[in-house]
């Protein structure tokens, strides 16, 4: 058992509130993605998981034991930083040792240990270097592996990919997930990346001034975000928000914002009728232009070329959108168009709180 | 090896000019430090006679051991009958100097630890302490702490010699300031991977704070080997002399004023600094441009 449990956590420095009673549950052998604006208090959740840092309240546990006052190095937790933190002055071999040796295992088990998790990383003929004269991701791959030889009950991680470049952090990604899967370990894991949370994540924690705003699998994330911050935060290109009101059309309600009429329908519709003033959101790939059955009226504005799609700039006649459209197509600069929106993937959002309706 | 560089090679001619009167001032300058070195050695092989020559006699044409076997106690005007006391004074030199500089690594090390990367209450205040000691000029501590030492009663004694300088204050400041550049993540690593306090300065702090505590070596050791205006006022018996104090009494006993004799005791009194500085100097360039800690 190596669940983590942290109850109505908080961490003050000083005036400044890091975490806000906070309530989080890792299940054994998962891997919980903690995702959000920097500043948002994520390092500062993980280094009280870590013992790095004591919560000014609430309790936190390891497999069950109340840690909450437990030193970090009485904790059976390994952690991976950012810019890896590897010992300077000691060869690889050394650092991935290290651990190993304050807590007294035998010589021979130790050089097995390294020697095998030094394999299992494709680094082991570094072991006689120095961190100094390793590349980036050997650099990378030495913390990891001075975390594996632990062996320890939960995994830290603390954006351990934001140093490497865009291309050998996608390998690394998948390498991660492949690993852990390996070790069946518990891992918690710090990005502010939302491509590298959804990938990688069996849940993910959404966090925003130090307060959790949604937990759930990646789907459920992004199809059912808890509220406009969730939404707008998770999505590349994030999700188009138009401030509107409600109107009643001939008995169908109609979200009216500038001069753009979005008719509502369904959930959407029940969900509208309820409120006046609301947020509407919808993600660029659930707009596409449809000469039949679009209902909505707009300008194209510009487009962008991605390769397997285009983003197009769309004007409502006041409300912006972008619209990711798949394919290839011809678009006329300032030309009138017709949009059909998936109202079943779209939401409304109390314009005040923020929650979606 | 990784790391190094070449400088670029000088292609225009007036870079050339550049670097020839670098070369020239540079030689120049050396020239006038080692001048006086020089002329003190030579000085040192040299009998009175010829060390006062005028014109100057600008290298030993007629070179002797004279001086060093008056200093060590030879037969001929050997100042303290039956001893060889330049032998005794340089044993106590070398130990007052070799402990104070073994105390002022230990101790800067641990302050400097404690006031660079602990965090406890008083911290900052006990930081300005240690600077503020600093500042005091040595004459305003002289009375008190003789005054100390002749209540301990430790006049003519090593303890009366060394204790004074057990700590080390701009050796704390310095070890503070490189070991506040070790990146807590570090130490965290550390703690995580099973290290307490203790075991994090031994194994990562420590070693890699070399380059300061082995400035602070040498700027100790030097430091004590010049304190001579200190022990000249704690000893008083010929064998508890350092090698400065024994050697400018000895000259200043003598009827004659004797300027190879001085240049002796001159030259015995500095080998033992240029062998801990050629010995320290990698860490002594190191310490003086503190900073740097290449991950
Ligand atoms: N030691 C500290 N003293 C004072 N404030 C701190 C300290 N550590 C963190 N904070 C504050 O707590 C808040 C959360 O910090 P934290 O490092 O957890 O953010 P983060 O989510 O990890 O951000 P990033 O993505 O930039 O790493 C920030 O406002 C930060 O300024
Ligand atoms: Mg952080």
């Amino acid at each position: 058992m190596s669940s983590v449990r942290l109850e109505s956590v908080s961490k003050h420095f000083g005036d400044v509130v890091a975490v806000d009673e906070i309530e989080l549950e890792v299940e054994d052998r998962e891997l919980l993605v903690l995702v959000g604006p920097s500043g948002c208090g994520k390092s500062t959740t993980l280094r009280m998981i870590a013992g790095l840092e004591q919560p000014t309240a609430g309790t936190i546990s390891i497999g069950g034991r109340d840690v909450t006052d437990v030193d970090a190095m009485d904790r059976n937790i390994a952690m991976v930083f950012q810019n890896y933190a590897l010992y300077p002055h000691m060869n690889v071999f050394r650092n991935m040792a290290f651990g190993l040796q304050m807590r007294k295992v035998a010589r021979e088990e130790v050089r097995t240990r390294v020697t095998e998790a030094a394999r299992s990383l494709g680094i082991d003929g570094l072991l006689e270097r120095r961190p100094a004269q390793l590349s980036g991701g050997e650099r990378q791959r030495v913390a990891l592996g001075r975390a594996i030889v632990r062996d320890p009950e939960v995994f830290l991680l603390d954006e351990p990919l934001s140093n490497l470049d865009a291309k050998l952090r996608v390998s690394m990604r998948s390498e991660l997930v492949n690993l852990r899967r390996g070790l069946g370990a518990t891992m918690v894991y710090v990005t502010h990346d939302q491509v590298e949370a959804m990938t990688m994540g069996d849940r993910i924690v959404v966090m925003h001034q130090g307060r959790i705003h949604q937990v759930g699998p990646p789907q459920q994330v992004y199809f059912k975000p808890a509220n406009r911050f969730v939404a707008e935060f998770i999505g590349n290109p994030p999700m188009n928000i138009i401030r509107g009101r409600i109107e009643n059309d001939s008995d169908r309600p109609v979200l009216v914002a500038g001069e753009a009429r979005i008719p509502l329908s369904g959930e959407l519709g029940q969900a509208a009728s309820k409120v006046v003033e609301v947020d509407f959101g919808v993600r660029p790939e659930d707009l596409r232009l449809d000469e039949a059955d679009g209902e909505v009226q707009a300008t194209v504005k510009g487009t962008q070329f991605l390769g397997s799609e285009y983003l197009v700039d769309l004007d409502l006649g006041g409300p912006q959108l972008l619209a990711r459209i798949e394919g290839h197509g011809e678009f006329g600069i300032d030309q009138p168009c017709r949009v059909a929106v998936d109202l079943s993937r779209a939401h409304l959002f109390d314009p005040e709180t923020g929650d979606r309706l | 090896m990784p790391g190094e560089s070449h400088p670029p090679k000088s292609s225009t001619p007036l870079a050339g000019l550049g670097r020839c009167a670098a070369w020239v001032l540079l030689l120049v300058a050396a020239t006038a430090a080692i001048l006086p070195l020089y002329w003190m050695t030579t000085g040192s092989l040299k009998l009175q006679s010829d060390a006062m020559k005028t014109p100057p006699e600008w290298f030993p044409e007629n070179p002797t051991t004279a001086n060093y076997e008056k200093l060590f106690g030879g037969e001929d005007g050997g100042a303290w009958e039956g001893r060889r006391p330049a032998a005794r004074w340089l044993l106590n030199s070398l130990l007052v100097a070799a402990s104070i500089s073994f105390s002022a690594v230990l101790t800067s090390a641990l302050a400097g630890y404690a006031l660079g990367k602990l965090s406890f209450p008083g911290r900052a205040v006990a930081f300005w302490l240690v600077v503020a000691t600093m500042m005091l000029p040595r004459q305003v501590s002289l009375i008190p702490l003789y005054l100390l030492v002749v209540g301990f009663d430790w006049m003519d004694s090593y303890p009366g010699l060394i204790a004074p300088f057990l700590c080390y204050p701009f050796g704390i400041f310095l070890v503070r300031q490189f070991m506040m550049q070790v990146p807590d993540e570090l130490l965290a690593a550390a703690r995580i991977d099973g290290a307490g306090p203790w075991r994090v300065f031994w194994h990562i702090v420590l070693p890699m704070s070399r380059p300061a505590l082995g400035a602070v070596a040498i700027f100790s050791f030097m430091g004590a080997w010049n304190e001579y205006l200190w022990q000249l006022i704690v000893t008083n018996r010929p064998e508890m002399y350092t090698l400065p104090v024994g050697v400018s009494k000895l000259v200043s006993t003598l009827s004659e004023f004797d300027l190879g004799l001085a240049m002796a005791g001159a030259t015995v009194a500095f080998l033992p600094m240029l062998a801990v500085f050629v010995m320290f100097q990698k860490y002594f360039v190191q310490g003086v441009s503190v900073g740097a800690l290449k991950g």
